[in-house]
């Protein structure tokens, strides 16, 4: 079987299995934790302060970029009040007011520098939002027309595909890290970008102003996402004294990394996951932080192979990181629950003490040199905490023993397996 | 007047019940509750009438209770129709319509061209937003030859003047192309979505 088709074949069996987890984890009775009763309050005080994981980029967008941004969303929208309750239809009218004020609740954020590139990506969904206003209006007044969006929609993605054609790792002479993680970012967004503007998407609306407003709003959303990457990038080139070059770096340490995660592109098979062990795992945190971090290295493995056999690089390169660090993280997580780690806790003790040990560790790994590789990282330890935390804040979870623990257990073992990682692809990229 | 017989009755309502029961459901869910080998079916026609406030637009024949033995339980006044098949021009005849409802003639025509002998006519009333229009999303008849008739529901003109919150009610008459001594019973879809048809539908065999 050809390489393609292999992959083809596995994406398939993997999305299934994604969804087994996604959708029914939560479902099952979890036999094994019947017995335990914990106590609830306990369980509530367990969320607390979690470090903040700042952007992976050495230069951020400029003040005047972020304001583009808003500005794009205000004169959308703008005068757009009056024209709604002109329209007849109540749940168009509805639609409509809807996302309008959506878009408006977005402007609300803050502008400040060390967060301009989260606000920046915070505003790509409300200025399509804010075209799906003023585009359904446009219809509605018979000025515009699904075939105009199509011609829009070819020539945005035409731009959003020419700006990642040829496209140049420049970075200084003296930082390939942070052109790395620069171009990283810049060039995922410029990937969103195309794929949000491609035409096989299915829609929603048959009502001819909504769907023109639909297809309207998911091109002002690629076009947002590719507009801001090419802008990005402009400054950032702009800021480089002596530009280099990376390309051949990049292509060499990716070259490295992902022959190394490409025994991980097949989806997990949870039942080879939970064997090999003494004792029966199943339906204990064992099992489940197991799966998690296979789940992390399967996806940061087929992410990383899909984009190095597109040539992206860079993008290659940080989640073939993901996935290393998540191989590392499971391999050392198989050792702790051979010693008979994670099996259904008696009390909320070690759920909390698994808690305490996963901040503690991310706090150390944001410590780490050098902070823009480990930022790429942190996230993945991050998550899995606030996560939890949210779930229980919002008393969704249902089997804290399996659950809570798990998630907390993934975030601490992901934290204690991404220094080597990183370690290794700065060497890799500084040699 | 012959009306629908009351085992057929029966099957429509549990079909229905059966498609409302998962409407909440993944797609995947939903298919897998009609058994495979079915075949679409296009050559139908379909017309709808409409009314507003709080009659709907079939006046008679109101639903048959089936409990004609058990007078003393018998509603005085039976609920108006919901599911109905049309076998034969006697069941045409007796269609009475509410002042206000729309589009009458061209029901009544249909009604009437309607050839028995090899056709019949399936009728959904139902309740509707006003700012919604039912669609007939499309026909299947699965292997025992029953058909499967999922509607669904879509955003009228944005000129239409409407409420949100308001309902009208609709009745949707659908000729197809067999006659009702083909069929022991039907389902019928009535979620909100007008989802694809089942790509195992379009990639196989249409019926006549």
């Amino acid at each position: 079987m050809s390489r393609h088709t292999r992959r083809s074949l596995l994406a398939a069996t993997g999305t299934a299995f994604m969804g087994t987890l996604a959708g029914c984890s939560e479902l099952n009775p979890l036999s094994s934790e019947k017995t335990v009763e914990y106590d609830e309050s306990a369980l509530a005080t367990l969320p607390s302060d979690l470090p903040r994981v700042p952007a992976a980029i050495p230069v951020q967008p400029t003040s005047a970029h972020l304001t583009a941004a808003h500005e794009r969303v205000r004169s959308l929208l703008d005068d757009t009040d009056t024209a709604i309750s002109a329209v007849p239809n109540g749940v168009v009218r509805h639609r409509l007011a809807s996302e309008g004020e959506s878009a408006r609740a977005a402007l609300a954020q803050n502008d400040d520098e060390s967060t301009r590139v989260d606000a920046l990506a915070g505003l790509t969904y409300p200025r399509s939002e804010a075209m799906f206003v003023h585009a359904g209006l446009a219809a509605f007044d018979g000025d515009l027309t699904a075939a105009d969006i199509a011609a829009r929609r070819d020539r945005h993605h035409r731009d959003a595909e020419a700006f990642l054609d040829d496209y140049r790792y420049v970075g200084p002479s003296d930082g390939p890290v942070g052109a790395l993680t620069e171009h990283a970012r810049i060039v995922g967004w410029g990937r969103t970008g195309i794929r949000l503007t491609e035409t096989n998407r299915r829609y929603e609306y048959e009502n001819t102003v909504l769907h023109v407003a639909e297809l309207a709003q998911d091109i002002e959303w690629g076009r947002a996402y590719a507009v801001d990457a090419r802008r990005l990038r402009e400054h950032y080139v702009s800021t480089l004294d002596d530009p280099r070059d990376y390309g051949n770096r990049f292509s060499r340490v990716a070259d490295d990394l992902v022959a190394d995660i490409d025994p991980y592109v097949d989806a997990p098979d949870r039942e080879a996951l939970a064997s090999g062990f003494e004792r029966d795992i199943e339906n204990t945190a064992a099992a489940k932080l197991l799966e998690e971090l296979a789940r992390s290295r399967w996806s940061g493995a087929k992410m990383a192979v899909e984009d190095y056999d597109a040539g992206r690089n860079a993008l290659a390169i940080v989640s073939a990181m993901r996935a290393l660090a998540a191989d590392r993280a499971l391999a050392d997580a198989r050792e702790a629950v051979s010693d008979g780690a994670y099996s259904v806790p008696e009390s909320v003790d070690p759920i909390e003490a698994e808690r305490t040990a996963a901040v503690e560790r991310l706090r150390t790994l944001l410590d780490t040199a050098p902070a823009l590789l480990v930022r790429r990282l942190a996230v993945y330890a991050r998550n899995p905490i606030r996560n939890a935390d949210r779930d229980i804040r919002e008393d969704t979870v249902s089997s804290p023993g399996r659950y809570l623990y798990a998630q907390y257990a993934v975030a601490n073992r992901f934290a204690a397996a991404a220094p080597a990682i990183v370690r290794r692809v700065e060497d890799a990229l500084v040699s | 007047m012959a009306l629908m017989p009351s085992r057929r009755a029966l099957l429509a309502s549990v079909g229905t019940s059966v498609v409302t029961a998962l409407a909440g459901c993944n797609a995947s869910e939903t298919d897998s509750a009609t058994p495979d080998g079915g075949t679409l079916v296009t050559d139908y026609t379909v017309t709808m009438t409409r009314s507003t406030g709080e009659h709907p637009p079939i006046v008679a024949p109101r639903e048959d209770t089936g409990d004609a033995g058990n007078a003393e339980e018998t509603s005085s006044t039976p609920e108006p129709l919901s599911i109905h098949t049309i076998e034969s021009e006697s069941g045409a005849s007796g269609f009475e319509f509410a002042d206000d409802a729309t589009n009458v003639a061209t029901v009544r025509r249909l009604v009437s061209e309607t050839a028995y002998a090899s056709e019949s006519v399936l009728v959904y009333q139902t309740r509707i937003g006003e700012c919604y229009r039912l669609k007939l999303n499309y026909i299947t008849r699965d292997p025992d030859g029953d058909p499967d008739v999922d509607f669904c529901q879509v955003i009228r003109d944005a000129h239409t003047a409407c409420e949100r919150r308001a309902r009208d009610h609709v009745a949707a008459f659908v000729r197809l192309p067999f006659p009702g001594s083909e069929y022991g019973g039907f389902s019928l879809g009535s979620g909100g979505s007008c989802d694809p048809i089942p790509e195992r539908y379009r990639n196989g065999s249409e019926s006549a």
